[in-house]
């Protein structure tokens, strides 16, 4: 029972804190951001960060961090950029390819910080620079575009309104079920478990936010593929987590590196591959970017890595490593996304933006921490 | 055991032992004033719940309401007599409630407290004596106290180790000169030899600094390839490069820090005992989280962990309960030879001999268990071969009955000796 608290209490004071920002937001711009159509496209800005946290979260689960994948983002959209501006690929071997540059990435990370034991700061402090060269140097200093027509649906197509009623119908369908069985599965074996009334009260909570998230999308345009690309990634990255071994092995390394391998962990294959996951992901955060904006910048994805970490830790993932839900860190960035597109939308001038983010970060990560040593006897 | 036996025993020494031939032994001791002084006598119990516990929650409920009566009377009147003595029976009773608790004799102590260097655990309360004569003297309650599901009764240790007979097998383990180098010259293992069988119990003794846990973990691996000399397991040469390939070999440890080397505090209980053994419940990619659940519960089952939930984050166990987890993980892991460091390091006397069982148990499926001690009363009792490391060197090997601790502290000095 209490673990149960626990963790829905963490949930909603994410959640609360959203929905506190969003209030206040829309206090200020006298209710534009709460339209649909802003809204909506919130989501889409979201798409970017989102799928650096979802990788982010992993990476500081088993104790690491990784800096370069802002630019190692531009790096994949400036190469994918150039491949269908100048050379005229065709869309689907152009994404195959940006993927295997993030995965080469990925790979030489891997081979530094798990077989070198050079630290994982240090050495993804260093791509950063490397890549933001190398992006510097591809593009020549100029933005490349634009991109393909079937590229662009990547970052700014919708899916027709009879498969956004299909999608959202589907998913509800799925956490209906997910959270039932669940239940059911408790209850079976004995284990401690809410009454019913509790299940239902979560059920109609859970359902009430996703349907309401599905409608403000179906109401303006229609769900956005980048959406879909997220959604995906954060069940497949989830799953991970959770249920596969590999998943679990993260969280012991972070928990406890020497524990994790007494306990027959084979730590350097574990993060070699974690690393290398990373990459890919990296590099379609960076086809998502570019094809939002139809172009490969060489000051693309500058901060972004920002983004993705605060995004993860406002989620819930210890700095430390051995704690962090991926769900955690898409509401981390709809929060960090929410006060970009809010300030923007209020006119605030740039040093207000940096200014105000830096001190969301500061005071949510201290709030959770402050809630967690409460909860727990020390 | 028949109820002419406790019987028997009771008459002659004054005292009950009443074994079970598993590792729930339930020892009694029964103290208690001489006859004719019947207002209270002491019972040394570890209450796990059952009878006992149910006919203590109607004792303590009725004293409860009797003092709660006579509050309310005496508050309604002047007087308030009463009162003081209400409150001394009410007080030892709720200590007598809570579940599980082995502490030391409560306040309400009447009768003379145990001898002072007896092993003894006490949670002191009151019955009416007479009630205690009823249930020693019905072999059928016995019995029921017997019984698995009911009570254990843990005082004093008629005998701390499980000594059983064991039956070694064949050579499982053997290891040939083996050297660690260590700085400035000097070896931290010098040329080390030796044999584990299957079935058997090897101890290794020594003091503090002599190289037995380093010798542990260059087995393991976690020296890399700074060693020299070979490993066999089975007839086939190994090579334990990192902990990793050991555990697959067939060679696993359990470290004297468990909190630092045998568990991840933060995850619960069954991410901790899979955590090896993954390859055991998954199908294809995925985990069978059912599986997974099941496994937990049976090794929580036999090994008597004890917990509220399964989820339960290790932390927030005792030092007991965290190395019986620590235990079931290896258990469940199936190696051919376990090497203990410090196995009960830390750890109450329950749980101690609940832990010498747990060996036994392994030693008779056939694993080889070697196990680095400290306490020579430890090394003694369950050892069936034992070996003196002294200064990085092996200095003598005895059998189960040829040592004593002054043939092992005079080979564990030995080294120094020669130098």
């Amino acid at each position: 029972m209490n673990k149960m608290k626990k963790i829905n209490a963490s949930q909603y004071t994410m959640g609360i804190a959203l929905v506190s920002i969003w209030l206040l937001m829309t206090i200020l711009t006298h209710g534009i951001f709460i339209t649909f159509r802003n809204l909506s496209n919130l989501f889409l800005q979201t798409a970017t960060t989102a799928v650096l946290a979802c990788g982010m979260v992993l990476i500081l689960v088993s104790g690491n961090i990784d800096l370069s994948v802002g630019s190692l983002s531009g790096l994949c959209g400036g190469v994918a950029a150039i491949l269908m501006a100048r050379a005229h690929w065709a869309t689907a071997p152009v994404i195959l390819a940006t993927l295997a540059v993030g995965l080469a990435a990925g790979i030489w990370h891997g081979f530094w910080i798990a077989f070198r034991k050079v630290p994982a700061l240090i050495v993804t402090l260093s791509s950063m620079l490397v890549f933001r060269g190398i992006v510097i140097g591809i593009t020549g200093g100029c933005t490349i575009g634009p991109t393909n027509d079937s590229f662009k649906v990547i970052g700014q197509g919708y899916l027709p309104p009879w498969a956004g009623y299909l999608i959202t119908a589907l998913v509800l369908a799925a956490i209906a079920y997910c959270e039932i069985r669940k239940w059911i599965v408790r209850r079976q074996h004995g284990l401690t478990n809410g009454s019913r009334w509790m299940l239902i009260g979560k059920l109609a909570l859970l359902l009430l936010c996703t349907f309401a998230f599905f409608l403000i999308m179906l109401s303006y345009r229609g769900i956005s593929v980048a959406m879909i690309f997220v959604l995906v990634l954060a069940v497949i990255l989830d799953y991970i987590g959770e249920h596969t071994a590999f998943g679990r092995h993260i969280y012991a390394i972070g928990g406890n590196s020497d524990a994790a391998r007494f306990s027959g962990i084979n730590i350097r294959k574990t993060i070699f591959a974690l690393y290398a996951g990373m990459g890919a992901i990296t590099a379609l955060a960076g086809i998502i970017f570019t094809a939002r904006l139809n172009s490969g910048s060489p000051a693309a994805g500058v901060n972004f890595e920002m983004d993705a970490i605060a995004s993860a830790v406002i989620g819930g993932t210890s700095t430390v490593g051995g704690e962090g839900r991926i769900f955690g860190a898409l509401i981390g960035a709809l929060v960090m996304t929410s006060i970009d597109n809010g300030m923007s939308l209020l006119n605030l001038d740039v040093t207000f933006q940096y200014i105000i983010k830096g001190l969301v970060l500061l005071f949510a990560v201290a709030i959770d921490v402050q809630n967690r040593a409460k909860s727990q006897a020390v | 055991m028949e109820r002419s036996n406790i019987e028997i025993e009771m008459k002659s020494t004054g005292k009950i032992a009443i074994f079970n031939d598993k590792c729930t032994t339930l020892q009694s001791l029964e103290r208690r004033e001489e006859k004719h002084d019947a207002k209270a006598a002491f019972v040394a119990l570890q209450i796990k719940g059952g009878k006992i516990m149910k006919r203590m929650k109607k004792y303590t409920a009725l004293i409860l309401a009797l003092a709660m009566i006579l509050l309310l009377a005496a508050c309604s009147s002047p007087a308030a007599t009463s009162a003081p003595t209400t409150s001394a029976p009410t007080t030892s009773a709720q200590s007598a409630a809570q579940t599980g608790s082995t502490a030391a004799a409560s306040g309400a102590a009447q009768s003379s407290a145990p001898a002072a260097g007896s092993d003894e655990i006490f949670v002191g309360f009151s019955l009416p004596t007479q009630s205690i004569e009823r249930w020693v003297k019905d072999g059928e309650n016995m019995k029921a106290l017997c019984d698995k599901e009911g009570i254990k009764l843990v005082t004093q240790m008629l005998n701390r180790y499980p000594a059983e007979k064991h039956i070694p097998a064949e050579t499982i383990l053997r290891v040939s000169d083996w050297t660690v180098a260590g700085q400035n010259g000097r070896n931290i293992l010098d040329h080390i030899s030796f044999e584990a069988k299957r079935g058997e119990i090897l101890g290794i003794a020594g003091l503090m600094g002599a190289g037995r846990t380093e010798l542990a973990t260059s087995l393991m691996g976690a020296f890399g390839t700074r060693v020299s000399g070979t490993i066999e397991i089975e007839g086939k040469t190994v090579q334990n490069a990192t902990p990793a390939e050991s555990v697959q070999n067939g060679m696993s440890y359990v470290s004297e820090d468990r909190k630092r080397f045998g568990l991840v505090l933060g995850m619960d209980i069954k991410d901790n005992i899979c955590l090896p053994n993954f390859r055991m419940i998954q199908k294809g990619f995925s985990i069978d989280e059912y599986q997974k659940t099941k496994y937990s519960e049976k090794y929580c089952r036999e090994l008597q962990i004890k917990t509220p939930f399964l989820e339960q984050k290790v932390k927030n166990l005792s030092g007991g309960n965290q190395q019986k987890v620590v235990l079931a993980k290896w258990m469940m892991s199936r190696p051919k030879i376990l090497i203990f460091d410090e196995p009960t390091r830390g750890i109450d006397v329950g749980a101690k001999y609940e832990i010498y069982c747990i060996m036994n148990d392994l030693v008779k499926q056939g694993l080889s268990i070697i196990m680095i001690s400290s306490e020579l009363p430890e090394v003694l009792g369950m050892s069936d071969r034992i070996l003196v490391m002294s200064e990085g060197r092996i200095t003598a090997e005895y059998k189960k009955g040829e040592a004593s601790p002054d043939l092992i502290m005079k080979a564990a000095t030995a080294a120094r000796q020669s130098m």
